[in-house]
């Protein structure tokens, strides 16, 4: 029993009207009459049901004996899809801009953020909350986008309304719905349609224009595209730490990769992740990166990096004129770099003794 | 019936229900959540796990409050709760389309607070007797200042 308390008109037995206070602080009254009171019990048998907890506990403990790892890694795998629950084109949703703009789970040129939700307990985030981004058309040459502050006039938005990419299972709706979630840009009074969305297990405040209001909506928690990464590992936990989405990595590319010897990459606008189980997951940027590239990558001769980018100062690195010296070890070799010079391949060092 | 909470009260018409708390992990913002259909304990804050079980003549109703500072912004420029008519509806206008449903969403201030309504009807065809419903509500709320 929940339900700390019940300050009443009526009771519950013989209501046509109801008050409470649950233990979660929600206030609850209604008129509904015998309705609310079915709801009220149903509410309650819920979460009492001894059936419905031994149903979950034996769920929970089928999962962590087949796959432990993977169900704590991603526990979602067997309930759903790539591009998880409601990814039709008649489930009303939102498209992923991952799904619309090459991969890339950023707002499309021609949007802008216009507001955000959480889910709570993602496994995609690794337990945390994910958050769902809603890029929204602009209102671009319009003559008369309407006068009320929100969603401007359709014929005004910056997109039209279709569905999905050809070929990927997220058909979902692209800038068909007039919403506004209104927490981000609110210094711009109109925008238009939702275009796609984007997630991020980052809170949106810290890489757009955001205001810290919540908004939760949990049944969406494992929405998703195959233009998105599909689970919590190694790679997806190191970008959470640098920041995700307001890293200097930027937004992710479609998802990760299999590399060779059971490791993994995952593509960002302006970087590298590279990951296997000896060498963990680490950053490649810039003119490394793309030398690394050009030697072949994870499958080439340097194969994966065992340290990410190091600057020298003075420490273990030498200064290259008067620029700092750049550069990260791999498990066969290392890169160098200092501006306005060629990257330099250095062979391993040799074993000691 | 009345429930009052965080500042906003309600004088509920028969035949609704409506739910009220101040948002977790704010610094009480309030969510308010009225519809003629009993509201579900797990629901979206615009009314995913409700509208779905909406019939042609029910209507759900999200009040949502934003952090205080949002109040100055342009999108909140409109004042005072809005008069709700049929013609504010379209079948676009909703989180997640579709069902024949229809909704409207205003953006407004009031008592220093930040506020979005989102109101969805089960009916686009129906939405005068759906608006009149949802205009009775509304007439019987009033919001006041944040409580401490």
């Amino acid at each position: 029993m929940t339900s700390t308390s019940v300050s009443t008109s009526t009771s519950l037995s013989t209501s046509t009207a109801l008050a409470a206070v649950r233990s979660d602080g929600e206030v609850v009254a209604s008129t509904l009459g015998q309705r609310a009171v079915d709801a009220v019990t149903g509410w309650l048998a819920a979460r009492t049901s001894r059936r419905g907890f031994l149903l979950r506990a034996g769920l929970l403990g089928t999962a962590l004996a087949v796959d432990p790892r993977g169900y704590v890694l991603r526990p979602g795998t067997a309930y759903a899809a790539v591009c998880g629950p409601g990814a039709g084109a008649s489930s009303g949703w939102t498209v992923f801009c991952a799904t619309v703009n090459d991969g890339v789970n950023a707002c499309p040129p021609g949007s802008i953020a216009a507001g955000w939700w959480k889910a709570d307990g993602a496994s995609l985030c690794g337990g945390r909350a994910r958050y769902i981004i809603d890029c929204n058309a602009t209102c671009s040459s319009c003559g008369s986008p309407g006068a009320r502050a929100g969603i401007c006039s359709s014929s005004c938005w910056s997109c039209s309304c279709t569905r999905g990419l050809p070929g990927s299972c997220d058909q979902r709706a692209v800038c068909c719905n007039a919403f506004r979630y209104g927490q981000c840009n609110q210094q711009v009074r109109q925008v238009g349609g939702v275009h796609c969305r984007v997630v991020s297990c980052r809170p949106p405040w810290e890489f757009e224009q955001c205001s810290t209001a919540p908004a939760t909506d949990n049944r969406t928690r494992d929405h998703n595209s195959d233009r998105l990464p599909q689970a919590w590992t190694p790679i997806t936990k190191r970008y959470l730490e640098l920041g995700e989405l307001g890293s200097p990595l930027g937004a992710t590319v479609h998802g990760e990769s299999p590399a060779p010897g059971g490791g993994a990459y995952q593509r960002y606008q302006h970087g590298r992740i590279s990951w296997s189980a000896a060498t963990g997951a680490r950053v490649l940027t810039g003119p490394l990166l793309a030398k690394y590239l050009e030697l072949g990558a994870e499958a080439g001769a340097l194969g994966y990096p065992v340290s990410e980018e190091q600057v020298s100062s003075g420490g273990p690195f030498k200064r290259i004129g008067a620029v700092a010296e750049r550069r990260v070890v791999f498990q066969r070799g290392t890169l160098s770099y200092a501006p306005g010079r060629p990257v330099v391949v250095l062979p391993p060092p040799l074993p000691a003794g | 019936m009345i429930l009052a909470h965080g500042g906003v009260t309600v004088a509920l018409p028969d035949g609704w229900e409506a739910r009220a708390r101040l948002q977790p992990g704010s610094s009480g913002n309030l969510l308010l959540h009225a519809a003629t259909v009993p509201l579900p304990a797990e629901r979206g804050d615009f009314g995913s796990g409700v509208v779905e079980v909406l019939g042609p003549d029910d209507a759900f109703v999200s009040l949502f409050e934003y952090d205080p500072a949002d109040a100055r912004q342009p999108l909140f420029e409109a004042r005072g709760l809005p008069a709700v008519r049929p013609g504010d509806f379209s079948p676009a206008v909703l989180q997640r389309t579709g069902r024949g449903q229809t909704g409207a969403q205003w953006f407004f201030s009031s008592a220093g607070r930040a506020f979005c309504l989102h109101v969805v009807l089960g009916s686009h065809s129906r939405r005068a007797a759906g608006a009149a419903r949802v205009a009775a509500l509304l007439s019987g709320t009033a919001i006041a200042g944040r409580t401490a």
